[in-house]
């Protein structure tokens, strides 16, 4: 065993570099072709695409904005005050009627947020395909993911094709964000 | 392999957050890590597509872990057995191409037999490289410790926690795998030889 720790010294530290036996050159041989193994095993890797595409599946199954049990059991008690504060602050302002709509039918629009818009449909794939057909009538590419049965988009529109984009999606209930981030969702609706 | 304690539980810190740290902290290790996990899988058979695959797997895994980390061991080692249980997952429920350690005998092939001293002697190296690939494709788990002793600095407590096993069970693997290679280059030290 004691062999075995040197060897493994040799092997990780390159110890043996410089004046060394025959064998201890091998090892430096050895330490290249495992070098060269690593770097030359290929692989089609797209760093941005498959970062945005995991963020998105963790965003689909809710790991990305929760924090975990550990996390919690240390913010508990002052979340729990913050909510009890913050739904009180929300009643309050909702029965002043300060923020009520007069126009009932304009479409709904998000202000400085990226947050993730999820709609159940019956045929997610035609529902993504008509955003993605519409956003393509106006020039603008839309990236698209699975995750099972649901379909996901993301896109960033140009500002000054923001009020276009925004007529499009109206109908299809599709509200865009006024930083024009669009995030949205399609998942399966239960029947 | 510069140990990075510090730095290392301020990211399991940020996983467990949730929100926008957690984004930072999955990036960072995205970066760290995605490629190196890729070639991993590349090397057990997976195709592009299925190593995408258990690359998403993996990383949704670690964040679901995030809790279970105990902060005692290398939380590079950790992520590595998260990557290696996952791919044994995936060959469980599908038949590999190619399985841990588990692979027909195979010779390492058009290994040059002649020449001298071994100090700089390209036919030692290419017989080294070609034995080393033989012996990959013969010990694919084997050769992927190995990978990471040379790449990673990885000592016997990292090979522990990556195989799941105890410090001592680590030392005994290790073992087995220099008595397999050294099977596999005995050719090599020949030729250095000038046998």
């Amino acid at each position: 065993m004691a062999d075995d720790d040197e060897w493994l010294e040799r092997l990780r530290a390159a110890r043996n570099a410089g004046q060394s036996p025959r064998e201890h050159r091998l090892l430096d041989e050895l330490r290249t072709a495992i070098r060269h193994k690593n770097e030359a095993t290929e692989v089609r890797h797209d760093g941005a695409r498959e970062l945005a595409r995991l963020f998105f599946r963790l965003r689909s199954e809710r790991l990305l904005d929760v924090p975990s049990r550990a996390a919690w059991k240390r913010t508990m008690p002052l979340s729990a005050v913050a909510l009890v504060v913050a739904g009180f602050a929300v009643t309050m302002i909702w029965r002043s009627g300060l923020f009520s709509s007069e126009n009932g039918n304009e479409a709904p629009v998000m202000r400085g947020s990226d947050a993730l818009q999820i709609i159940s449909v019956a045929d997610p794939d035609a529902a993504a395909q008509e955003v993605v057909a519409r956003m393509q009538m106006l020039g603008i590419a839309v990236e698209r993911y699975s995750v099972g049965t649901s379909v996901g988009l993301t896109t960033t529109i140009p500002a000054a094709d923001i009020e276009r984009a925004r007529s499009a999606l109206a109908p299809l209930n599709v509200a865009l964000p006024a930083n024009g981030k669009l995030r949205l969702e399609y998942r399966k609706a239960a029947r | 392999m510069a140990r990075q304690p510090h730095h290392d539980s301020n990211l399991i810190a940020l996983l467990r957050a949730g929100g926008k740290p957690r984004q930072a902290a999955v990036t960072q290790l995205f970066e760290r890590y995605a490629l190196e996990f890729k070639r991993y899988f590349r090397r057990h058979g997976a195709t592009d597509e299925q190593a995408a695959d258990l690359l998403q797997d993996t990383f949704v895994k670690i964040v679901q872990s995030a809790d279970s980390f105990e902060g005692t061991g290398s939380l590079e080692a950790w992520l590595w057995a998260i990557a290696r249980n996952t791919l044994m997952s995936e060959f469980r429920t599908r038949k590999p191409d190619v399985a841990l350690d588990a692979l027909e005998p195979e010779q390492a092939d058009g290994i040059v037999t002649s020449f001298g001293d071994a100090g700089t002697n390209p036919a030692v190296a290419d017989c080294v490289k070609r034995s080393f690939d033989a012996f990959a494709r013969r010990y694919a788990e084997f050769a992927e410790v190995l990978i990471r002793v040379v790449v990673d600095g990885w000592e016997y407590a990292e090979l522990a926690t990556f195989r799941a096993c105890s410090y001592g069970a680590a030392r005994e693997y290790l073992s087995q795998c220099r008595k397999h290679l050294a099977d596999f280059v005995a050719p090599c030290l020949e030729i250095a030889e000038g046998r």
